[in-house]
């Protein structure tokens, strides 16, 4: 008989083609992978394991009349930010943040906004910063020049376009200018503002110090006080600009973090700085229907040595958060059941599937722990003499993509390659700067769109993907494995908990995507080096690496029911 | 010893005035020679090694080493935005939105 054992992943779906006969090994013919269609369980999903099924049987010449599955639990992973910009108390002030790399001048100053076609007649008692649309920098120089001239007092110039240095260098060098200013129309006409720009190197000081901006604002005490979120969303950055807001003056409303519901009846929010509880005692999350057996949350981590990024990323109040849920139909089974032409078999749990794959790793025998890191999830399985325990934990692969996502500004597919693959700083187009600092030379040029930029490696083509974000390839790369040291190796420091320990000295095979990745590995063995466990990774049927461990074991287990 | 500069081959009063606009807005130096050479010869006589001319409809960015054709290049309309990728080039920061 040939079967088809599957295991339908959050992310990856794989199927193992064998031949059965009873008394006898299973032969084992082939194992075939490709992307999971759907969520994991539901009627969608379905297309995915038809099509991979199909495919191998081509490449067989001949179909499965079985297909084993196992008794599978959903995972929906997701990150929200709680924190946007335009969200945040400001206390009654507005900020800008330009962008560009080169404003004019050093030195902070406070004046009244107004638009540089206002500069005419007679000037107004006050200092005054102009806006400057998107008009030729020589009109716009000789416009200030003659304005200055009239006796308006012009502390700051705030540019549209790309021009700071070109109006600083005809103006004033020494002027703070801002450039590059997205929505110059959007800044109050007549409101008080106060603008900023760093030495090179340097950030900004003056407005990222609550007193300070409150009294370059005007701000009473009190108001002062309420500034401090808008100094805080101004550090580390190299230029900036403050408005007072005249109208509200308050609080805008923030984002409140969903609540979840512990066992116990109590309740905890899911923010930066909680924690999620121990495996299972999560029994609902606001917004949220399903029967949970799981849930686990992580905030982005943080830039060790580097304060001001730590602020940035702090401050965005984004949360990663994976629920398990019990399924409550049989919705892939029914699936495959009215499109396959054979039967469909609900063999065993996961886990037990999974213990049984990661035992066919050369050198193993019975592999007494499995620790199965997943797209979902990460399992544990504990098979000894005495005790046997299957821990589930939700969160794994695809929420490490989430929140390296947020990280670097990409989608979780492209995040799914950056977390993988080494990253380079395209420094010229000739030389390429590794995450460990050192160099290598390209003999070809690197492509424009690549060149001082932040750049994944190891596409299929050999080009660059290169990323908007301005981190340095060292530091993405202690992010990253920060990101992978708090889900992957944190929840299996849960699972350990929940099942009560585990013996020293004894073996733990590690098996899933995840387990391919090299610095997924290294984590999970740094994390658990007191336990002073064996780590080694699978080798399924001494030819699939750590993949495909539940759907060759699913294959075994139905084999011995023969 | 050449000073550093990227050099802009163009006799052109109105492309020079864009291009330097874009230089000197990057704080990099620029040298023009008002001569009829390709962008790879302006390139080759460039200390930084870039050079910038007009072929054609297109102003063009070539290195001197590396590759024959441009590097970069765009409508001569667009002299402004190639000169401060040019510039950027220089000054190793991202180049904007003519680095396509």
């Amino acid at each position: 008989m040939l079967v088809a054992g599957v295991d339908v992943g959050n992310a990856t779906t794989e199927v193992a083609l064998a031949r059965l006969v009873a008394g006898q090994p299973p032969e084992h013919l082939s194992v075939t992978r490709g992307p999971t269609t759907g969520a994991k369980g539901t009627a969608e999903s379905a297309q995915g394991v038809l099509d991979l099924v199909k495919r191998a049987s081509r490449r067989l010449g001949e179909a499965p009349t079985r297909i084993l599955l196992a008794d599978l639990h959903p995972v929906e992973t997701g990150l929200r930010e709680l924190a946007a910009d335009s969200e945040e108390d400001l206390g009654g002030v507005g900020i800008a943040r330009p962008v560009s790399a080169t404003p004019s001048g050093v030195g902070a100053a406070a004046g009244q906004l107004i638009d540089l076609a206002g500069l005419v007649g007679d000037p107004l008692p006050e200092p005054v910063i102009p806006i400057v649309g998107l008009i030729d920098f020589d009109a716009a120089a000789t416009a200030l020049n003659l304005a200055r001239t009239n006796g308006w007092q012009i502390v700051a110039i705030i540019v549209a376009g790309d021009d700071g240095v070109l109006i600083g260098n005809r103006v004033d060098a020494t002027l703070p200018i801002v450039d590059e200013v997205a929505d110059t129309d959007e800044l109050p006409r007549g409101a008080w503002a106060a603008v900023e720009v760093a030495p090179l190197g340097a950030t900004v000081v003056q407005l990222a110090d609550p007193l300070r901006l409150a009294v370059l604002l005007s701000l009473d005490p009190t108001r002062a006080r309420g500034a401090r979120n808008a100094a805080r969303a101004l550090l580390g950055h190299r230029a900036g600009i403050a408005v007072r807001r005249e109208a509200s003056g308050g609080a805008t409303e923030q984002e409140q973090p969903r609540l979840a519901t512990l066992a116990d009846g109590s309740t905890r929010a899911i923010d930066i700085s909680t924690r999620p509880p121990g495996v299972g005692d999560v029994v609902a999350i606001e917004d949220i229907d399903a029967d949970l057996i799981d849930a686990f949350w992580a905030p982005l981590p943080e830039a060790i040595d580097d304060a001001a990024l730590s602020l940035r990323l702090r401050q965005r109040r984004a949360v990663g958060l994976a629920v398990l849920a019990r399924r409550s139909d049989r919705a892939l089974e029914q699936a495959l059941a009215g499109s396959f032409a054979g039967e469909v078999v609900v063999v065993a749990a996961e886990t037990a599937a999974a213990v049984a794959g990661a035992s066919t790793t050369p050198g193993a025998g019975h592999a007494p722990i499995v620790i199965d890191m997943g797209g979902g999830t990460v399992d544990l399985h504990v098979q000894l003499e005495n005790r046997e325990v299957a821990i589930a934990t939700a969160g794994a692969g695809l929420l490490v993509d989430r929140i390296c996502g947020a990280i670097l500004g990409i989608d979780p597919l492209r995040a799914e390659q950056a977390k993988r693959h080494p990253s380079v700083h395209v420094e010229t187009p000739f030389i390429l700067r590794h995450e460990d600092g050192s160099r290598t030379f390209l003999t070809s040029p690197a492509a424009p769109q690549s060149v001082a930029h932040l750049c994944i490696t190891e596409r299929q083509d050999g080009s660059l993907d290169a990323l908007e974000s301005d981190l340095a390839p060292e530091v993405w790369a202690r992010l990253r494995r920060a990101a992978k040291r708090a889900i992957i190796a944190g929840n299996l420091r849960r699972a350990i908990t929940a099942a009560g320990g585990l013996p020293r000295g004894e073996l733990a095979v590690l098996v899933g995507g995840c387990a391919e990745d090299a610095e997924i590995v290294s984590e999970v063995s740094l994390a658990l080096a007191d336990l002073d466990l064996a780590i080694a990774r699978g080798d399924v049927l001494g030819q699939h690496g750590p993949r495909a461990a539940v759907a060759v074991g699913l294959v075994l287990l139905h084999a011995e029911t023969l | 010893m050449s000073a550093p500069a990227v050099v802009l081959a163009s006799a052109d009063a109105e492309l020079i005035r864009l291009v330097a606009a874009a230089f000197e807005e990057e704080a990099v130096p620029l040298q023009i020679l008002a001569e009829s050479i390709s962008a790879r010869a302006a390139a080759v006589r460039s200390p930084l090694g870039i050079g910038l001319a007009v072929d054609g409809a297109e102003i063009v960015v070539a290195l001197s080493t590396g590759t024959d054709g441009a590097y970069l290049k765009g409508p001569v309309g667009d002299a402004r935005l190639i000169g401060r990728a040019a510039a950027r080039l220089a000054a190793r920061r991202p180049l904007g939105e003519f680095a396509a």
